[in-house]
């Protein structure tokens, strides 16, 4: 039976043959690297970090203006998107896409691989 | 001998707190030198605390993994450069011998920083570094006076591993298993 960590990361590699995602992570809360499928180029723990503090700061800070939790962080650039959303109460899933993906397909695919982490990590 | 000779070839366990301080710390108007020309400030254990509470005020537990990376890079830092120093002056840096020296830092520490009381255990495989009375756990419980569901002790995790890492030029897993502010008798840091 294969490992928690081959389960997540196949969860991963489901979610790169949807197309145009170009690489993700799943994260812990506290921005420990769990399970990647980043580039060798990446210093993938650092980024682990730096994508848990992004929705940790967007959760504050909507929570804070009394808008409640919020589903996800989607950042836009010339050369990707960056999309993160949470995968339970321990983890969050980071998705890099290239800048012409659709959004609409790649959301719920999203959606669909975070609930499968949440299961997974109980 | 200069410090850095002294980090390096000497076993610092047998010698007591003046004979370290005198070797390793310089006092300069006003300033404190490690290993002749790295300033050190003395801060009160609760400010470290202070600041992880409200950073997480801010980014949630994500507080963590920042505090985590930017001590590990620390580290890392430190032990790369004791281990360029090292191959410079006496040639290829064996396992032993990095050890040796992480073992002398974690002596260092121990002795004239004040960061807790170090044991240092090596089995070849996994590295576990147990701390009596870390300052982060005393800290943390001085500041909230009451215990910590998690380990709280950040900083001292993530220095010790980017050391490890740097001085062994490999990559490692780390982890702190227990914690003084959890309840435990110590933390206890474990590389593998």
């Amino acid at each position: 039976m294969a490992s928690l960590r081959e389960r997540l990361e196949k969860v991963l590699k489901d979610l790169k043959d949807v197309g145009d995602i170009l690489a993700s992570a799943i994260v812990s809360r506290d921005g420990l690297l769990i399970a990647a499928d980043l580039s060798p180029n990446v210093n993938a723990d650092a980024f682990a970090a730096m994508t848990a503090t992004m929705l940790g700061a967007a959760e504050t800070a909507t929570s804070e203006l009394g808008m409640g939790i919020p589903d996800r962080v989607i950042v836009e650039g010339k050369t990707g998107k960056i999309v993160a959303v949470g995968a339970g109460p321990k983890a969050l899933l980071v998705v890099m896409t290239n800048p012409r993906a659709n959004l609409g397909l790649i959301l719920l695919e999203i959606g669909r691989a975070s609930e499968r982490i949440r299961e997974l990590l109980g | 001998m200069e410090p850095f000779e002294v980090l390096v070839t000497e076993d610092l366990r047998e010698m007591d707190r003046n004979e370290l301080e005198n070797i390793f710390l310089k006092r300069e108007d006003g300033r404190i030198l490690f290993l002749g020309r790295i300033p050190l400030a003395s801060l009160y254990a609760t400010f470290l605390a202070n600041v992880y509470v409200e950073l997480t005020k801010i980014v949630g537990k994500a507080s963590k993994g920042l505090i985590l990376n930017a001590s590990r890079n620390g580290g890392l830092r430190a032990g790369r450069g004791i281990r360029r120093r090292y191959e410079k002056r006496y040639g290829d840096l064996e396992r032993d011998k990095a050890i040796s020296i992480a073992r002398n830092m974690v002596m260092v520490w121990d002795r004239c920083f004040g960061w807790g009381r170090f044991e240092f255990e090596d089995d070849g495989e996994r590295i576990r570094v147990r701390v009596y009375d870390s300052f982060e756990a005393v800290g943390y419980l001085k500041l909230k006076k009451e215990r910590s569901q998690q380990p709280v002790c950040w900083m001292l995790l993530g220095y010790v591993w980017g050391l490890l890492e740097g001085l062994l030029g490999r990559k490692f897993n780390g982890e702190e298993r227990m914690c003084k502010a959890k309840g435990d008798e110590y933390c206890l840091f474990e590389y593998l």
